[in-house]
C-alpha cells in the first residue's frame, strides 16, 4: 500500500478523531498531517492493509499524548459518576456539535482520550486499556466519569449553562464563522 | 417505578463500559448479567444509557472535514521529502524531518544568519519562512515600533488587514516592511508595557498553498524567547511573532471554531 492510497482511504477518518481530541481545526489538521507524516516513515511495519486505521489511530494518540505531556494530570476523584443525566427513554435527545466539542476540551487529556475511543472508536475498555497501557480499572473509572461529564453538560440544565457561559467568554470571531464541510 | 438510584460504583463503571448494541453487559468479568436479569430498575437504566450512547456514538464522528485536506496533507509529505534529496535516503530524510522538526527550524534560522543583507529566493515552506521573520523581528530595533502608526487613527492599505484569529490589543501600531519576503509587507506591532510584544507580519498573497488556514494554539517554532507561527488566510500570508512563551502566543490567538479560509 502506498502513502498516497492511505491518505486518500483514511485522511477523513484521521481529521475527524484528531479534531476530537484537539478541539482546533488547524491543530486538528496539523495532528492529521504529523501522523501521515510518521506513517509514511513506517509504512513497512503495517503488515495487513485492513488494520491500517486501527494502526494510523495509534499514531494519532502517540501524538496527541506528545502535545499534552506538560498538562497536569487530574486525578478521577476531580470528576463525579453521574447517572441521573441519563435521558428518560422518552426524551429526545439533540446532541449539538458545538457543545459537544466544548465539553470534549473540558475533560482532561486521560478522560477525553477514553471517551473519544470508546464513542468514534467503539474500542471495548479491554481494548482501551491493552491501547494506552493503563490498567483496565482506571480505565473504566475514567470512562464512567467522562461520559457522565458529557452527559451533565450536553444533557442538563447546570450544564446548558455552565457552556453558555464558556460560549460567552469566547472572542466573537469564534461565533462568527462557519465549518466547512 | 425505580426510585432508588444505583449506589454502587463498581456496577455504573461496568454500565457505562458497555458499547451500545454489543454484547459488552454478559462480559463474566463486569458481572451485569445476574444482576440485570434480576433488577428491572437496572435494566432500564442499562436501556436508556444504551439509547443516549448511541446518540452520542452517532454525534461523535460528525465532524467537517476541511476543504483540500487530502491535498495539503500529500503537499506536507512531498515537501518533507524535498530539502534533503541530493545526500540522504528518503527514509532517513523522513524520520530526521519527524524527529527534529524543531532543529530544523533553528538550522534553518542559522542558515539564514549567514546570508543576512542578500537577497535570495522567498522560502515556501514552514521552518523557512519562520527563519527569515524571526530573524527580521529580532534585527528590528525598538525605535522600528515606535515609528508605526497607531491602528486606531490610521489605517494600513486595505490589502493588509489584521488577521481575524488575533486579538486586537489596545494601541497597535502599523508600519511597511519592504524586502521581507519578498514583497511589501505590512506589520503590526502588539505593545505591552510600552516596549513591542510581538508583531504580525502580513504580506499579499501566501508563498504556498500547503500553509496551514489558521495559527495553531501551539505556536510552529518556539525558540530563543520566541513563539511564531505562520499561516494563510483570505488569500494572505501571516506570521506572528510573539516574544515569550506558549501562554505569551495563545492570549494574542483566539480559540478557532473554523478555518479561516
Amino acid at each position: 500500500m502506498d502513502i498516497a492510497q492511505l491518505v486518500a482511504d483514511h485522511h477523513q477518518a484521521v481529521y475527524r478523531y484528531a479534531y476530537r481530541l484537539t478541539g482546533s481545526v488547524p491543530d486538528a489538521e496539523d495532528l492529521t498531517q504529523q501522523v501521515f507524516l510518521v506513517a509514511s516513515d513506517k509504512l513497512g511495519h503495517l503488515r495487513n492493509e485492513g488494520s491500517a486505521r486501527s494502526w494510523l489511530y495509534a499514531i494519532l494518540r502517540n501524538h496527541f499524548f506528545k502535545l499534552r505531556q506538560k498538562e497536569r494530570p487530574t486525578p478521577a476523584a476531580d470528576l463525579r459518576l453521574n447517572i441521573d443525566s441519563i435521558p428518560q427513554k422518552e426524551d429526545s435527545v439533540e446532541i449539538d456539535q458545538e457543545r459537544l466539542q466544548l465539553a470534549l476540551d473540558s475533560l482532561p487529556a486521560g478522560f477525553r482520550i477514553v471517551v473519544v475511543m470508546f464513542y468514534y472508536e467503539q474500542l471495548s475498555y479491554r481494548e482501551m486499556a491493552e491501547a494506552l497501557d493503563i490498567p483496565i480499572g482506571t480505565v473504566m473509572s475514567r470512562l464512567a466519569r467522562a461520559k457522565g461529564q458529557l452527559r451533565s453538560q450536553l444533557l442538563s440544565k447546570d450544564g446548558e449553562e455552565d457552556i453558555a457561559g464558556r460560549r460567552a467568554e469566547m472572542p466573537a470571531v469564534v461565533h462568527s464563522e462557519s465549518r466547512q464541510g | 417505578m425505580c426510585s432508588d438510584p444505583i449506589r454502587d460504583e463498581r456496577v455504573i463503571e461496568a454500565l457505562e463500559a458497555c458499547r451500545p448494541g454489543s454484547d459488552d453487559s454478559a462480559l463474566p468479568e463486569l458481572g451485569l448479567s445476574d444482576l440485570l436479569a434480576v433488577d428491572p430498575c437496572l435494566r432500564e437504566l442499562h436501556e436508556r444509557l444504551e439509547l443516549a450512547d448511541f446518540q452520542f456514538q452517532a454525534a461523535m464522528s460528525d465532524v467537517p472535514v476541511p476543504e483540500g485536506l487530502q491535498s495539503r496533507i500529500l503537499a506536507r509529505l512531498s515537501a518533507a521529502n524535498e530539502p534533503l534529496a541530493t545526500t540522504e535516503g528518503r527514509r532517513s530524510r523522513r524520520r530526521w524531518l519527524i524527529s527534529a522538526g524543531g532543529l530544523a527550524a533553528l538550522a534553518a534560522s542559522l542558515f539564514v544568519a549567514f546570508w543576512v543583507g542578500m537577497p535570495g529566493p522567498t522560502p515556501h515552506d514552514e521552518a523557512g519562512i519562520l527563519a527569515v521573520v524571526c530573524r527580521q523581528f529580532l534585527q528590528e530595533a525598538e525605535a522600528d515600533f515606535a515609528q508605526g502608526r497607531l491602528l486606531a487613527e490610521s489605517q494600513p492599505p486595505a490589502r493588509f488587514p489584521l488577521s481575524r484569529a488575533v486579538a486586537r490589543v489596545p494601541d497597535i501600531r502599523w508600519r511597511a516592511v519592504r524586502g521581507l519576503l519578498g514583497e511589501q509587507v505590512i506589520a503590526y506591532d502588539f505593545p505591552a508595557a510600552g516596549s513591542r510584544q510581538a508583531t504580525l507580519y502580513v504580506a499579499a498573497a501566501p508563498s504556498s498553498e500547503s500553509l496551514r488556514t489558521r495559527p495553531p494554539m501551539h505556536p510552529i517554532q518556539s525558540t530563543g524567547g520566541l513563539s511564531a507561527s505562520v499561516w494563510r488566510e483570505d488569500g494572505r500570508l501571516y506570521v506572528l511573532v510573539v516574544r515569550g512563551d506558549i501562554r505569551a502566543y495563545r492570549r494574542l490567538i483566539y480559540a478557532p471554531s473554523g478555518p479561516l479560509t
